[in-house]
């Protein structure tokens, strides 16, 4: 045999262990109760997945042919040139664009007309298709949830709950008796299940109590272990395996975290070892800031400040570090801007509208695809519209309407 | 065993192995689950219509997934931008340069035709002779041949050094 057909051999093995486990239509063949009807089991599960895969070509079919966006690159103020990577999958303006990001996404959904943050239920939705999959409410006590966070498996959530509305001052709508600042905020793990269709809840041991009112946001790492709490004066992370937290103070000014606080607050790298957060002080400079979690010592002045915003209102809610360290993605009037997270300096503006707001929800490794919540010109209307961004196209996820920031992939 | 009983026996038992297949066909982990699926669909449409179960399960599974493979691969090939050449051509020596040369190989895998990467994912992955890959891919043993050699051709144009894998030689 020939040296290249070995080779061929060696490189097909090394890859055998990345291919998927047995697929969602297994696990619920195995699960499964009871004797086969007279259709017989498969055809009372294959039939209805028929179905759904019909319904998903036409759709695609349709974003191929009609929804999806052309952004408009610029080049992203001071710094070197704006750089495109257009890649052909991008111009074939298909919803491959969406098979880059994770299957499923959380979303907190109220019914409440109220203009506060959380939400009575969470949702699992489809990536591919924006159909909600699952839905959960907290178990009483709780009523409300505030935070929701993904892990990177796609199927992994973690929620914050507690038992009501956050009211703030200055918030309207409710009742006064149900203001909510002072309550425990408890944590719960969310397993999705796409067999079933199921979301379940963990509740999760972490040990400290935590007033609602000081919880400022929360992002759990990417292999699900741990979760960093935004206190505003201080980060806490939590192993959730054991219980045992790390804390970190801010001694300075101003406060950790976004300037509302509401979305994605921190960003992790893939290993789970470096933290990104926003610091910031009101009417004045907001710093994007790294901390290495695995180095020794207890204050965040340790933390390196890779970008620096002259005021919370210069971009986005979100500032995520890229899973592989080597940027930051942010919405900025330039457009979604990624910023070289080494030097602080612009590299690629994209998507760029005149009128709205938006918002950059989750990055892949190195930033070639995104998830925007994007006005798409509109200057009129209630909402949003979710899509990937990949190579300055905008490939629109199917009812993605964004009705709530706090989502998470 | 009904026909139901006997799938889900089957699908217990070789499920992954169906998977990993699919996985060397497509390189992606969400088409490979869907090329498994639509070929369980199929298989099992076609049985409940003819009612004869086939001595070998996986072997008809396995049909039916590189069936299923090029007929999608037909109906996406406007979409997809195939090239003959790769952006790098990374000298072989260190275990770095390895490592990447190894990628640079399964990249190059992901660009042979449709054909060319089956019959090849069969023969290398599979292990099967020539004969069964031909009545697979419903051809002769000479055409099976000429696809394998014509893949393996592409893939020492497209610069995968001698040297990887040597080391790995008994």
């Amino acid at each position: 045999m020939s040296g290249i057909e070995d080779i061929v051999r060696q490189v097909m093995a090394s890859h055998d262990q990345e291919a998927p486990g047995a697929p969602d239509l297994f696990r619920a063949l195995q699960g499964t109760p009871g004797p086969p009807s007279r259709r017989g089991k498969w055809s009372g599960l294959l039939v209805p997945l028929a179905a759904a895969a019909a319904v998903a070509a036409v759709v695609a079919a349709s974003l191929g042919i009609s929804a999806t966006f052309r952004g408009h690159a610029r080049p992203a103020g001071p710094g070197p040139p704006a750089q495109s990577h257009l890649s052909p999958a991008a111009q074939s303006h298909s919803p491959a664009a969406l098979r880059r990001v994770p299957r499923y996404f959380a979303a907190l959904t109220r019914t409440a007309a109220v203009q506060v943050m959380g939400g009575e239920a969470a949702v699992v939705r489809s990536t591919l298709t924006g159909r909600v999959l699952a839905t959960v409410a907290p178990p009483r006590p709780y009523q409300i949830f505030t935070w929701v966070s993904a892990a990177a498996d796609d199927r992994t959530f973690i929620l914050a709950a507690q038992r009501y509305w956050p009211i703030a001052s200055g918030d309207a709508g409710l009742p006064a008796e149900r203001l909510d600042n002072t309550t425990p905020t408890v944590f719960f793990k969310m397993a999705f299940d796409p067999a079933t269709r199921t979301a379940k809840l963990a509740k999760l041991a972490v040990p400290e109590t935590i007033p609602s009112a000081q919880l400022a946001g929360m992002t759990v790492s990417p292999d699900g272990t741990r979760l960093a709490l935004d206190l505003r004066q201080s980060i806490r992370v939590v192993t959730l395996a054991t219980g045992a937290i790390r804390s970190w103070a801010w001694q300075g000014g101003g406060w950790i975290g976004n300037n509302k606080p509401i979305g994605q607050i921190f960003s992790w790298t893939a290993d789970g070892t470096t933290l990104e957060f926003q610091q910031w002080e009101p009417g004045g400079p907001a710093n994007i800031r790294l901390l290495d979690t695995t180095a020794p010592g207890t204050s965040l002045a340790s933390s390196k400040t890779v970008l620096n915003f002259s005021n919370g209102g210069a971009f986005g809610l979100n500032t995520l570090l890229t899973p592989d360290g080597s940027r930051i993605v942010t919405a900025t009037p330039q457009g979604i801007t990624e910023f070289s997270a080494r030097t602080g300096n612009p590299i690629l503006s994209q998507d760029q509208f005149r009128a709205g707001w938006q918002e950059v929800l989750w990055a892949s490794p190195g930033g070639t695809a995104l998830v925007v919540s994007d006005p798409r010109g509109k200057t009129t209307g209630p909402s949003n519209v979710l899509g990937v961004l990949t190579g300055n196209t905008f490939t629109p996820i199917p009812h993605g309407a964004d009705e709530s920031i706090q989502i998470a992939w | 065993m009904d026909l139901d009983d006997a799938l889900a026996e089957l699908v217990a038992h070789s499920g992954d192995r169906l998977l990993r297949v699919a996985y060397q066909l497509t390189h992606d982990r969400a088409a490979a689950q869907d090329l498994v699926q639509e070929a369980l669909l199929q298989v099992y449409r076609s049985m409940r219509r003819r009612g004869l179960p086939p001595e070998d399960w996986y072997a008809y599974l396995r049909r039916a997934v590189i069936n299923e493979y090029l007929r999608a691969r037909r109906l996406r090939s406007s979409g997809e931008v195939v090239t003959d050449r790769m952006p790098e051509q990374p000298v072989a020596g260190s275990p770095e340069d390895q490592i990447a040369d190894r990628a640079q190989l399964w990249a190059a895998l992901g660009a042979l035709s449709a054909r060319q990467r089956a019959a090849l994912v069969l023969r290398y992955y599979e292990d099967l002779p020539d004969h069964q890959i031909a009545a697979l891919l419903g051809c002769r043993e000479a055409s099976v041949r000429s696809l394998a050699s014509r893949g393996l051709a592409v893939l020492r144009q497209l610069g995968v050094p001698a040297g990887i894998g040597e080391e790995d030689r008994p």
